[in-house]
This record gives C-alpha cells, sequence and structure tokens, in this order.
C-alpha cells in the first residue's frame, strides 16, 4: 500500500517541471519495486530527456518485469549518444531479457565504448552458458549465430553446446558449412568434426577448397577425425597446399587413417613431381609407420632432391631397427668387372656400342665409372655427352642412396650395426664414406672404430680424413691404440686434419705426442697453433722446460704460443725468462703485451692497486 | 587480395634464390655443402662490394683485423642498404683471431631453422650471412677464415669466425 510520501513522489515523477526532481523522483521510487509503476516507469521512457530517459531504464531493470523488454530493446536507447543510456539499457536486457535479446546486443558489440562493449560480451557469455544449459535445440540456430563472434570464449561455449545437441541439429549444421562468415563454418567443421558424423562427408570434402586458409585448416582436421576413407584422395590431393599449418593438419589428418591411407600414399608419391607433395607424403607414411611403406621409402633415399632424400631418412627413422635391416641390401654389392664396359664407353668405333656401355654403366650404379663418364659428360658428341650425364645422375643418386641408409642405420644408435657398414669405409664414393664415418661414430663400435684409424690416414679426401679423426676423438679410444694414427695424421697437407690430429694428441698426453705438439706450434694455421698450445699446457709443469726452449724460436707465432702456455701453467721457473723478454726493450709490441700478460698469471696479480 | 610492395619483392626475390642455392648446393653436395657454398658467399660478396664501388661510389677501408673487416663490412652494408643498422649484429673479439658474431634479427633466419626441423644440426647449417661476412674477412683485411653456426635463436642466430 502506498503512503502518502510515495503518493508525493510519483506525482513529482509524473509532472514536476524539474527534470532533475522527475529523475530523482524516478529512482527512489524504483526501490520500491511496486508492480504498479510499471506504466509510469515505460512512460517516463518515452521523456526526451536523457536522465530521465536513464533513470526509467534503471528503474525498470530493478522492476525486473520481463514486459519492458519490448520497450527497451530500440535503437533510440541501444544506440543513443549518450553513454549511461546505452550502458543501462544493455544490463537491462540482459536482466530482463530471455535467449531472444541477443539478437539486439550485436550491434553493442561493436559499441564505440569499451564499457558498453564488454558488458554486451558479459550478457551474451551469460545467455548463450544459459542455452547449452538448457540443451533446447530448438534454441541451436542461436548459437550457430554466436559462432561468428568475435568474442573466441563465447564462440567456444556456443560451440561445446552444439556439440552436446548435434544429433538433433545435424541438418542445421549442414546448412551452416556454407554460412557467408568464415568463423561459422570454422566451427561448424569443428563441431561435425567432434561428433564424427559422415553424413556431412561431401560437404566437409568440398571445404577443403574454402576461400579462408582457417576454415580448410579445420575441415581437413574434421575429416581426420572422422576418419571416413572416402576422405582421403581429396586430403592427399590438398597436400598441395603450401601453408605449413594446413600441410601439417592434412598430415596429421592422414595419419589418423593409418594403415587405410597407406595404399592410396603409395599410389600418390609414384605419380606426384612435386618435391614438397613428395615430402608431405613421405612424412605421413613415416608417421603412419606400415612396414609396406619401408622398401618405398628406401627407394626415395636415391632422390636427386636433398629434401626429399632428408624426409625418407627421416620417415625411416619411425620404423627403427626393420629400416636398417631393409637398407642393408644398399650398402652389400660385390662389384663386378666394368673394364670392359669403360672400353667400349670410349671406343671409337659405334656411337650405339658407346651408348649402350654407358647406359649399362648407369643401371650398374657402379662408382668406379664415375671419372670415365665426367670425361664423357663433354664429349662432341651431343647424344654421348647427354647419356653420360644420365649415367651419371644414376650412380650419383644410388651414391645418395646408400649414404642415407648410413644415416638410417646411424640412428639406430646400436652397435650391433657397425661392423656391417665396414665396407661402405671403401666406397668408391666419398660422400658414402663420409657418411659411413659418422655412422661408424654414432654407432660407438669401438671394433670398427679401428678401422676408421686407417681411412684417418688413407682416405684420398680431407674431409672423410679429418670426420674420421673427430669420430676417433670422440670414441676416446686408449692411447696407444690413437697415437700412432694421431701421429701419422699431424703430417697431413689438410690443415683441418691436422687440427683434429693435434687436438687428439693434446687429449691423449702421451710421452710420444710431444715433439709432434712442438712442432705443430710452427704450423702456418693459426687454430692448430692454438689447439698445440693447448695440449701441451694438457701435460703440465713437466714441459715448462721445453717451452722455456721455445721462447728463443725465430717463429714469432711459436714465441707467442709458448708464452702463452707458461702463463697458463704457473710454474714460477718461467717469471724470469718471462721477464728478460717483457724487460727487453727490443721485443716486438705484441710479444711484450703476451709476456705481460702470462706474467701476470704466474705473479698471480690481477692489476688491480693494493 | 594482398600486393607485395617492390622492396619486399626485391628480399622475396633475393631470399628464394638464396634458398634454392642452399638446396641446390645439398642437392649436389648432400652433407658437405660447405665448400661450394663458402665459394657462392665469396662471389656474392665480391658482386655486393664491387657494386657499392663502381655503381654507388661507397668505397671499402682496407683493414688489418677480423673485427674491424667485419665492422667495415657492416658499415658499407648499411649504407648499402643490405641492414637496417649496425645494432643488427653483436660482434665480440674473442682473440684477433676469433670474433663471436650473434645475429639479432636475421632475414634468412626461417631458412635455417627449417633446416633445422629437418634433422640437420646447427654446426651443419651454412649460415648465408656469416658466409658473407667470412668472405669480406677475406676481402677487405686478407685473412682466410672458417665459420661455424653455434646456435639458433628465437628469431636470429649465433655463431663465430675464425682465423684458419
Amino acid at each position: 500500500m502506498s503512503t502518502s510520501t510515495d503518493l508525493k513522489t510519483r506525482q513529482i515523477a509524473r509532472t514536476s517541471d524539474d527534470w532533475l526532481e522527475r529523475r530523482r523522483a524516478l529512482i527512489e521510487l524504483s526501490h520500491a519495486k511496486d508492480p504498479d509503476l510499471y506504466d509510469l516507469f515505460i512512460r517516463a521512457l518515452a521523456d526526451p530527456n536523457k536522465g530521465i530517459q536513464h533513470a526509467a531504464i534503471l528503474a525498470l531493470a530493478r522492476l525486473g518485469n520481463p514486459e519492458a523488454v519490448a520497450g527497451l530493446a530500440k535503437p533510440k536507447f541501444l544506440k543513443a549518444e549518450d553513454l549511461q543510456v546505452r550502458l543501462a539499457t544493455v544490463k537491462a536486457l540482459g536482466k530482463l531479457g530471455d535467449a531472444k535479446v541477443i539478437d539486439h546486443l550485436f550491434d553493442s558489440m561493436d559499441d564505440p565504448e569499451w564499457l558498453v562493449r564488454n558488458e554486451a560480451l558479459s550478457v551474451l557469455r551469460d545467455k548463450v552458458e544459459t542455452i547449452v544449459h538448457n540443451g533446447n535445440p530448438a534454441q541451436a540456430r542461436i548459437l550457430v549465430r554466436m559462432l561468428g563472434i568475435s568474442d573466441p570464449g563465447i564462440a567456444e561455449i556456443a560451440m561445446q553446446g552444439l556439440i552436446e545437441m548435434e544429433p538433433v541439429i545435424r541438418p542445421l549444421l549442414i546448412d551452416n558449412l556454407k554460412n557467408v562468415r568464415p568463423a561459422v563454418r570454422l566451427y561448424v567443421a569443428r563441431v561435425i568434426g567432434a561428433s564424427r558424423t559422415t553424413e556431412a562427408l561431401q560437404y566437409l570434402i568440398e571445404n577443403l577448397q574454402d576461400a579462408d586458409l582457417q576454415v580448410r585448416i579445420e575441415t581437413a582436421r574434421a575429416l581426420g577425425q572422422i576418419g571416413d576413407t572416402r576422405a582421403i584422395p581429396q586430403l592427399i590431393a590438398s597436400l598441395h597446399n603450401r601453408n605449413k599449418v594446413h600441410l601439417q593438419t592434412t598430415i596429421d589428418a592422414l595419419v589418423r587413417f593409418g594403415t587405410t591411407a597407406v595404399m592410396p600414399l603409395h599410389s600418390a608419391l609414384k605419380n606426384n613431381r612435386d618435391s614438397l607433395v613428395k615430402c608431405a607424403l613421405i612424412d605421413t607414411l613415416g608417421h603412419i609407420g606400415d612396414p609396406s611403406s619401408i622398401a618405398i621409402l628406401i627407394r626415395h633415399l636415391s632422390d636427386s632432391c636433398f629434401v626429399i632424400r632428408n624426409a625418407a631418412i627421416r620417415a625411416l627413422q619411425h620404423f627403427g631397427p626393420a629400416a636398417a635391416q631393409a637398407v642393408l641390401p644398399l650398402l652389400q654389392f660385390e662389384p663386378i668387372d666394368i673394364d670392359e664396359l669403360c672400353k667400349a664407353a670410349q671406343s671409337q668405333s659405334s656411337v650405339n656400342n658407346r651408348l649402350r656401355a654407358m647406359k649399362a654403366l648407369g643401371d650398374l650404379e657402379d662408382h668406379r665409372a664415375a671419372p670415365l663418364l665426367k670425361q664423357l659428360s663433354n664429349d662432341q658428341n651431343p647424344e654421348v655427352a647427354q647419356t653420360a650425364q644420365e649415367a651419371l645422375i644414376r650412380i650419383g643418386c644410388a651414391a645418395w642412396g646408400r649414404c642415407g641408409a648410413l644415416m638410417v642405420i646411424g640412428q639406430t644408435e646400436n652397435r650391433k650395426w657397425s661392423d656391417k657398414i665396414l665396407s661402405s669405409l671403401a666406397d668408391d664414393s666419398p660422400h658414402v664414406r663420409y657418411e659411413a664415418v659418422r655412422a661408424i661414430g654414432r654407432l660407438n663400435g669401438t671394433q670398427t672404430a679401428i678401422k676408421l684409424k686407417e681411412t684417418a690416414v688413407k682416405d684420398p679426401v680431407h674431409q672423410v680424413r679429418s670426420e674420421a679423426l673427430k669420430v676417433l676423438r670422440g670414441m676416446a679410444l686408449g692411447s696407444a691404440e690413437m697415437l700412432q694414427t694421431a701421429l701419422q695424421a699431424t703430417k697431413d697437407s689438410d690443415p683441418a686434419v691436422r687440427l683434429e690430429a693435434t687436438r687428439i694428441l693434446g687429449d691423449l698426453v702421451h710421452e710420444q705426442g710431444l715433439p709432434a705438439l712442438k712442432e705443430r706450434l710452427l704450423d702456418p694455421i693459426w687454430s692448430i697453433r692454438v689447439s698445440a698450445e693447448n695440449g701441451l699446457v694438457n701435460y703440465g709443469k713437466t714441459v715448462v722446460p721445453q717451452l722455456i726452449e721455445l721462447l728463443t724460436s725465430d717463429k714469432s707465432e711459436t714465441r707467442y704460443c709458448a708464452i702463452s702456455a707458461l702463463g697458463r701453467l704457473g710454474d714460477t721457473v718461467a717469471i724470469e725468462p718471462l721477464e728478460t723478454i717483457a724487460q727487453n726493450p727490443k721485443t716486438p709490441p705484441r710479444e711484450m703485451e703476451i709476456a705481460r700478460q702470462s706474467l701476470l698469471l704466474l705473479k698471480r696479480e690481477t692489476g688491480r692497486k693494493r | 587480395m594482398n600486393q607485395v610492395n617492390r622492396e619486399e619483392s626485391g628480399w622475396l626475390v633475393a631470399k628464394a634464390w638464396l634458398a634454392a642455392l642452399e638446396e641446390t648446393a645439398r642437392d649436389f653436395h648432400g652433407n658437405r655443402p660447405q665448400t661450394f657454398l663458402e665459394r657462392a658467399y665469396q662471389h656474392a660478396t665480391e658482386h655486393f662490394l664491387r657494386t657499392l664501388e663502381n655503381d654507388y661510389g661507397i668505397y671499402p677501408k682496407r683493414t688489418l683485423s677480423i673485427k674491424e673487416a667485419l665492422d667495415e663490412y657492416i658499415r658499407l652494408s648499411v649504407l648499402g642498404g643490405l641492414f637496417k643498422d649496425a645494432g643488427q649484429f653483436n660482434l665480440t673479439e674473442v682473440n684477433v683471431n676469433r670474433v663471436e658474431v650473434t645475429s639479432i634479427e636475421c632475414p634468412y633466419h626461417g631458412m635455417c631453422r627449417e633446416l633445422l626441423y629437418s634433422g640437420i644440426s646447427a654446426v651443419d647449417l651454412t649460415c648465408p650471412r656469416l658466409g658473407c661476412f667470412r668472405a669480406a674477412v677475406n676481402l677487405l683485411a686478407d685473412i682466410d677464415c672458417t665459420y661455424e653456426m653455434t646456435e639458433i635463436m628465437e628469431k636470429g642466430c649465433h655463431g663465430y669466425i675464425e682465423r684458419r
């Protein structure tokens, strides 16, 4: 029952000429929550004054009568110039309205004021959560609409709701795979993927060609989740896509099909010429890991493209010892006599005979024929030159195959394979010998490492020799075994080989290595001299007298190394000769500087004033 | 439809050629493309310095150490529009014979990263930038060096140039 004060307030709210009084009255009345006041508040909405409109909106929200939604959901409030009016309207609609108010709030998501946008988002989130909670398929259309919203949080909630309703609303979802908004198509693809329904398959396959990249990615993922084999050819076709994320998603989708996808993948790999597509197909086969792929992958170890060879090596890694066993025959072959063929290839009698001989040499994939074929590739007869080049390509690619095989075996990191790849250390291709050395290093087969010592000093290619020494050093064989090899290698013509040999001698700290290290201090290559200096320091104070002797060497670089080594060894015996150098005015400036640095170390001085 | 502007297109083409060169080197030389690529970077640096001198009047100074040569090459490259500024690099002279180079933001980073993902180790990378730095030291200071990548970071990389 209204009191006299209340009636007076109502009177003011209706008739006062002062808008501020009317506003105060409306706000005061709103606290009463009297249903009879509804008409009064609705009438106040029509007041041209923004302050009154705002008060009326607040009052209606407090009153809680849902009928007010019709009066509030109007552009004049939702798009009012006054921020407070817009904000209060969004709040009121959120409080009074049901799911239908979502339609009215869409525009408020783009409001220029973040307060309004934020409020609209929060109201929309509440409404979407309510719809999802109720699980009413009749409201699924609203959820689909929410998928296109810019807020990913709300879209995710809507998507979860749709996943739960999926069996009932499937036609709606399929329709929306063609929605004009890419975000809707994307989320619908996710919903269908999660529900694993095959009904939408045809439409999903069409979306693999969608103009929007994200839609294509989600579609590929969904097709992988559904797992219907009819999608395999289309997924394989979409491997032509250059986008990394799309490519990876498509590979993952195909991997989900498992062995079912293997045959079409083999066929695609056979017929495709694009190297990136081939790499993707090889990666997929590797991840599926079906043993029937091993032979095909091995063939790609001999491809002329590095990326394909590398992809095949990576893929074969997934098969473990089975792949290592399968690649072994590539490394085991009995060389036959090719002299007759070489003679025929060079003879001037018949061009046809020469061509046949060269083709045969190419078919044999024997690297021994490479020097001759290189020579013939410059032949005046273009046909001969062309055939020689083709044969060389075959021989070269076969060598890549052997390299790949060695890498596959090396990746097993199992010593038992090391004996089986020993013959590759004598391969005619330096690339193969190089990879054999690396593979032996990975397998860490100490017995086979003895063979490496021979390679380290006898191989005609310096990279192979230095790699062999590097591997031997990593294996840390006993000093007696390593010493002679390292001593021999310090005389090598190639600096990289001498460097590795010097490092080995430095590690061994063997009496017999000392003269060789001292000799390396005279090497023209800086890094070798430094390694020799480091090696000598490893011997400790026993080498101090010999280093002092080197201070009178006629080679300045040797003297520098000796001075530096004496400083690092820390034997005070060296102080006197070093002081002589440091105090001699004829000493070159650089030598004097190194001597002073060494003296500081020897006297344990830091240069700081006491 | 996106349109690549002319400045970016220059980089795009350069990167495409460089990637192609690296890939071809590995096609023909497997895991040992260094010798071939060192020579390619040497020629590239020669051409670059010669063009700066002949066509733009930007003359290189002769230098005496690895660090000085690198500083000079960076100065020339900034003038030549190859680098934005000298701050793109951090050079640390460990001693007169060894300089450690950190490239803070490298345009070829993606290329190296891809090779790294494909199973090649950092030390087997042939970094075109360090390769050209090595060549510049050879050309400007007449010091024959080797170089090696040691680390690929989020945007740049780290390596060293050392007197042979």
